[in-house]
């Protein structure tokens, strides 16, 4: 009996194991197809041109900034010193319980002024919008504490402009990466979302708010992302882009249609992650309303973000990512296999919700097993191995076809030693890194279902300093 | 941000390590050693490793070799590019003839030299840029023949490059462009007929103007402006088209034709407009771009046409018509907008209107409004000045 409980519960989670690296196999695929023809677009390309228009629309950033008193005056000056002829910044405090308030009216000559609200999502209290003397296109919102989501709904309720770009306070955007995000509104009127690609700042250099030298982080945590960064953003979303099914746009680098978002009701305040979910509500929104709309993703448009450097906090951040996940997916399961809401319900839904949410379990019920098979004498040796092999080439099969990608397209790592190191990473990660982030993976999925909602820590060095 | 790693999970895999599962017939493989009695699904592993092994060899090598590639290219750019540099800017400084530079230009090297001249044709005007252009002249015959190359992307640049560095003697391979089946040259000689075209091109532009309906309207819109003030009553024509029976045009290229008018200030169209919106202006778009440029070029005698706007049934065509009566507008109409303020079932009409009243200087019912339990009294709140 137990044996054949063991033989199902093992064909069972071959077809999990198939179904993934399947999956991930054909998106490499299509992301190499993608990644050619939008290299192809370039060419016939200029942001010279562009940017000599006078054509481009106005984007509010908006930054929430809680507690942030150590970087918000370099955050805010990286903001302003952004490569678009029509920007505004707004930035949210949220209701800081340190001095990010006074050091941004000391560093900005902020005023007490008039700006009404445009929209009413439902948020905590306004205490005062403050307009920069220095910068007039600088904006301070001072409000009662709300969390992330609370804020960034605060700002798209006194953003102006028809477009917004959602920011993080530690992120810094590329020279021309905010033209490049609003192209694709440009192009397509039925866009509605654009998502750029996140990358690991720590062990760059960084000078009056902008990465000015691009180097590997010395520690192995945050060198280890790199390449998670790269595979998660090329086969993530340069794929699911191609299958036009979008469902993730960073929280730390978007631009969104106001108007969508508002309509949708903006950004929910009871989940960690409010970012995918306000994607998916727009998917679902947008399709049952039969709107003919776009989710894009701009491989070129970059943003530089700093990473965990400690086990500790990068346990918390996987944690926090797999619960919003997961609360996600449970939320809108409605759409999973349903043929209405297309390719988005049909293919890439049920890839999130069955491989990616519940994956780890998966993935530990295979320990497990095995663990059982052992102990049963079920497994022989050259099997083991061999299998073994199988699932550590096919990793590195992935992680390689990445940085080939990288090195064919967009090329930031041009240090030849850099280079090699990235090449042999895959070979590192499988031993210890892979494990650990499955376990937190599933912790996550845990504190999910015991309805956690703290958002955990993380910690800044700030840039500019080693890693 | 759920990264989504990409994660093989092979510890399930592992599981079918146990020969159980997967009972597959055993196959002879003579003369391997210890694996002379292979099970199938041994094999398939086997295989499977040495295909994975493949790609992640082949991947690594053709990051080496294009690592390599690349960075030999990038040396020798950028030395051409220095002396490209150097000689561009004796040229533009008129201390050499532009054919100094363009003779020393292999043919190979005639693509990179055109981008490298577009950067700097992007960002100067006048007698430097008559320089560039004749500096690129020779190179525009095989440019143009690229116009019918079989591959879009090639065609766009084509065009893009003809807009950039050609003179009057490419116009015509623009025109033909903005048939051209691919949209993306079809938007690009569009453009580039609306910077380079004469004035009576603008016929030839606005009837190509519905195909670009998809695209964001401010890049329409700016690069029908590009055709500047001389085209100016070919679009208002075009803008009062739906009462010539000649030429009808869409309601689309209607709009697009009153929002150049606007951005090119265009007095002379407001008479146009204030009748349009009174006579057959259905489409609520259009009703709104005409109120928009009635608010920019419009006169207080135009007002009336306004006024009956603030009763639209689409809360847009009246948010505009708000805005517009604060230009147009009189203190006659501080109780109209008042109720709009008040009553008006849209947020967006009620800040439309509290502006206007503002810009009228009848600040008073913002004031009441914001003293008031009103819900909006927020909204008034926030447009009057706060102290730090």
């Amino acid at each position: 009996m137990t044996d054949l409980i063991l033989q199902w519960v093992s064909y069972f989670l071959l077809g999990y194991f198939v179904l993934l690296n399947g999956g991930y196999l054909l998106l490499s695929v299509v992301t190499t197809g993608a990644l050619v023809r939008y290299r192809h677009f370039l060419q016939a390309y200029s942001s010279n041109e562009a940017l000599s228009t006078e054509a481009l629309p106005p984007v509010t950033l908006i930054a929430p900034a809680y507690n942030e008193e150590a970087t918000c005056v370099e955050s805010t000056r990286a903001f302003l010193s952004i490569d678009y002829p029509n920007v505004e910044v707004l930035v949210v405090n949220d209701g800081s319980g340190d001095a990010t308030m006074e050091r941004l009216h000391e560093a900005f000559d902020l005023e007490g002024a008039a700006r009404p609200p445009t929209a009413s999502l439902d948020t905590e209290s306004v205490r005062g919008v403050y307009q920069s003397q220095i910068h007039p296109n600088l904006w301070v919102i001072d409000k009662e504490n709300g969390g992330k989501a609370d804020a960034l709904n605060t700002g798209i309720n006194y953003c102006n402009s028809p477009l917004f770009c959602a920011m993080d306070a530690d992120t810094l955007v590329e020279g021309e990466g905010l033209i490049r995000l609003v192209r694709p509104f440009l192009k397509d009127r039925s866009t509605v979302a654009v998502g750029g690609i996140v990358r690991v700042a720590n062990g760059c250099t960084v000078q009056s708010g902008r990465v000015t030298d691009v180097s590997l982080p010395r520690q192995w945590l945050p060198k280890l992302q790199v390449l998670e960064y790269l595979r998660a953003f090329f086969f993530g979303r340069v794929g699911w882009d191609a299958l036009g099914a979008m469902l993730i746009i960073s929280g730390a680098f978007g631009l969104f249609r106001r108007e969508t978002v508002v309509e949708v009701g903006g950004y929910r305040t009871d989940t960690v992650g409010e970012d995918m979910e306000l994607v998916v509500r727009m998917h679902r929104h947008l399709r049952e309303e039969g709107t003919d709309y776009r989710v894009r993703f701009v491989p070129d448009s970059v943003a530089w973000t700093e990473v965990p450097s400690t086990y500790r906090v990068l346990q918390s951040q996987r944690d926090r990512w797999q619960r919003g996940l997961a609360d996600t997916m449970v939320r809108h399961q409605r759409m999973l296999f349903n043929p209405r809401y297309g390719v988005v319900g049909t293919v890439a839904y049920p890839f999130f919700y069955v491989l990616e949410t519940f994956g780890p379990v998966l993935e530990f019920l295979g320990y497990v097993i095995f663990a059982i098979a052992l102990a049963k004498g079920a497994i022989s040796g050259p099997f083991a191995i061999t299998f073994f092999l199988v699932a550590f080439m096919l990793g590195a099969a992935l992680s390689s076809i990445a940085v080939v990608l990288e090195e064919l397209t967009f090329r930031r790592y041009r240090d030849t030693g850099e280079l090699l190191q990235l090449m042999t990473l895959p070979l590192v990660e499988t031993f210890g890194y892979r494990q650990l982030n499955a376990w937190w993976r599933l912790k996550g999925l845990w504190s999910y279902f015991r309805n956690e909602k703290s958002w955990g820590t993380m910690e800044r060095s700030g840039f500019g300093t080693d890693d | 941000m759920p990264l989504l790693v990409p994660c093989t999970g092979w510890s399930c895999a592992l599981l079918l390590l146990a020969d159980w599962p997967l009972d597959l017939p055993r196959i002879p493989l003579p003369g391997i050693g210890p694996l002379r009695e292979v099970g199938g699904t041994l094999l398939v592993l086997i295989v499977a490793t040495g295909a994975f092994m493949l790609i992640t060899m082949i991947a690594g090598m053709i990051t080496l070799g294009v690592h390599a590639w690349k960075k030999y290219r990038q040396r020798t750019y950028r030395t051409e590019r220095d002396e490209w540099r150097a000689a561009l800017l004796d040229i533009l400084a008129g201390e050499k003839a532009p054919d100094a530079l363009s003779d020393a230009v292999r043919s190979r090297q005639r693509s990179r030299f055109l981008s490298f001249l577009g950067v700097y044709a992007t960002s100067v005007r006048g007698q430097e840029l008559d320089r560039i252009r004749a500096v690129a002249r020779p190179f525009l015959a095989a440019v143009q023949e690229k116009t019918k190359s079989r591959r879009s992307v090639v065609r766009a640049q084509a065009v893009q490059r003809l807009t950039l560095f050609g003179d009057d003697t490419h116009l015509p391979a623009l025109r033909a462009a903005l048939d051209d089946p691919a949209e993306t040259v079809a938007w690009r000689a569009m453009m580039g007929l609306a910077r380079r075209g004469p004035p009576e091109d603008a016929h030839l532009v606005i009837r190509h103007l519905d195909r670009f309906s998809n695209i964001d309207r401010r890049q329409v819109t700016s690069a029908l402006v590009e055709l500047g003030e001389d085209a100016a009553p070919i679009l208002r024509q075009a803008m009062a088209s739906s009462m010539s029976e000649d030429e009808p045009q869409s309601a689309f290229t209607r709009l697009i034709c009153a929002e150049a008018l606007r951005w090119l200030a265009d007095a002379a169209s407001a008479p146009m407009a204030k009748s349009l919106l009174e006579q057959d202006a259905d489409d609520p778009e259009l009703r709104a771009a005409l109120l928009r440029l009635l608010r920019r070029v419009g006169h207080a005698r135009h007002a009336p046409a306004v006024r009956a706007q603030c009763n639209s049934e689409v809360p847009f065509v009246r948010i505009h018509a708000a805005r517009a009566l604060g230009q147009l507008g009189t203190a006659a109409d501080e109780d109209l907008l008042a109720s709009l303020l008040y009553n008006d079932e849209s947020r967006w009409v009620a800040l439309s209107a509290a502006r206007s009243l503002s810009e009228l200087g009848l600040t008073s019912p913002i004031r009441q409004l914001a003293q008031s339990s009103h819900e909006r009294t927020s909204l008034a709140e926030g447009l009057l000045p706060r102290s730090a």
